[in-house]
């Protein structure tokens, strides 16, 4: 029966679980889309514990909403685009929170990146500094710019499948990709000159 | 488009080469554990929706309203019912009667009254002409004598005695309106009635009574 399962495809085990709420078929969901969306949320919000908790919340809401997904539509989209609206507003929220404490303190500057303390020992490798560099560029591109790089360029899908994720046309996906990607090469220009 | 992913092509691969961020080791466990705490929520919201739900508030309100009456039904027997350590004692009214007494007497009060004071004055008069007599042959006699003599009269009267005065005489009588003439007062001289006359009083005090009784029979 597992086996069955875990050759099926994402479309046919939400079918599953909608059909006859088995809850095996959203754990092989679950092991399926932890790490990818873990990823993609981590390098969206720079934070190893917010981007735990998104991706639990996604995982929530994937189960609870299950009904609500229509098989016109790909799993992987749907799931991603649950995750980046969660991150989105995770960010949005942290962002808010970071300007209030910083200007308790009284402190003037107009604009605030996410402070970026998240790296785990487990997370950072013999390239630590290098990724740490990267990320760090990341979180200061435009959120709008950032999650569309991060979703072509580390998660690796399509143009297509961005513009279901996300709800906009290609022309403004791959447009969006470009000026993201421009901000971070002029971000990280020092590493390329070494 | 390809020209545009040449130009970061350096960019595009050190991105690609980023290490991927694994979940944490119990993140399954951690999201069954939210699942389960989701659930129960679930389904205390739901018998919640589910109480409010038409059908079942229709007989709860039915049941509530029934509550209501029988409670007011109870609490408004109860109010009838007196504590009987708080009663106050009830009057005897076969010892003391003042209300018959009134409604017996009082709508004759001025009738009676009138007789009374009728049958008096002819009494009264008969009295005066025989004293007349008496007097012409007892003149010589002294005047403290006379006052003195009237004192023991009135004292000794049977015709104010307390045992046979009526409630009618009571209310036409001076004392019961306020007006009590005292000895004092008196500037006339006060008669023993002979025994014939007292019996002749006593006579027409019960005529008066029973035509009283039969009036107020009629």
């Amino acid at each position: 029966m597992d086996k069955n399962l875990n050759a099926l495809s994402d479309e046919k085990l939400i079918g599953e679980l909608q059909q006859t709420n088995n809850e095996r078929a959203f754990e092989i969901l679950v092991q399926r889309y932890k790490n990818p969306l873990t990823n993609y949320v981590f390098r969206f919000l720079g934070d190893y514990d917010a981007c735990t908790d998104v991706v639990q919340e996604t995982m929530i809401k994937v189960y609870r909403y299950k009904d609500n997904y229509s098989s016109i539509a790909k799993f992987s989209t749907w799931i991603y685009t649950i995750a980046g609206n969660l991150a989105r507003t995770e960010y949005r929220r942290r962002k808010r929170r970071s300007f209030l404490s910083i200007n308790d303190y009284g402190e003037e500057e107009k604009t605030f990146d996410i402070p970026d303390e998240s790296y785990r020992p487990d997370v950072i490798t013999d390239s630590g500094i290098k990724e740490k560099i990267i990320q760090d560029a990341l979180l200061k591109v435009k959120e709008v710019f950032r999650e569309v790089v991060i979703l072509r360029d580390i998660q690796g899908l399509s143009y297509e499948e961005i513009s279901e994720i996300t709800g906009l046309n290609e022309g403004t996906v791959k447009s969006r990709i470009n000026r993201g990607r421009a901000k971070l090469q002029e971000l990280l220009k020092d590493i390329y000159k070494e | 488009m390809m020209n545009d992913e040449n130009k970061y092509d350096d960019l595009i691969k050190t991105l690609k080469e980023l290490q991927q961020i694994k979940a944490p080791p119990n993140f399954e466990a951690d999201l069954k554990r939210k699942l389960n705490e989701e659930k129960v929520g679930q389904k205390s919201k739901r018998s919640v929706k589910e109480f409010f739900v038409p059908s079942k508030l229709i007989p709860s309100f039915g049941i509530a309203g029934v509550v209501i009456i029988v409670f007011l039904i109870i609490n408004l027997k109860t109010e009838d019912v007196e504590n009987p350590l708080m009663m106050e004692p009830k009057v005897r009214e076969d010892i003391f009667k003042v209300e018959d007494i009134d409604l017996l007497q009082a709508p004759d009060r001025e009738q009676s009254a009138r007789m009374d004071a009728n049958e008096k004055k002819d009494i009264v008069d008969k009295k005066n002409k025989e004293q007349g007599r008496e007097e012409m042959q007892s003149d010589n006699l002294p005047k403290s004598n006379i006052l003195a003599e009237s004192e023991t009269i009135s004292t000794d009267s049977n015709l104010t005695d307390r045992n046979e005065i009526t409630a009618s005489d009571e209310y036409s009588s001076p004392r019961a309106t306020g007006l009590a003439i005292r000895k004092s007062g008196l500037n006339f001289r006060q008669i023993n009635p002979t025994k014939v006359e007292q019996e002749e009083i006593q006579n027409l005090k019960k005529n008066v009574q029973i035509k009283n009784k039969k009036k107020k029979i009629d």
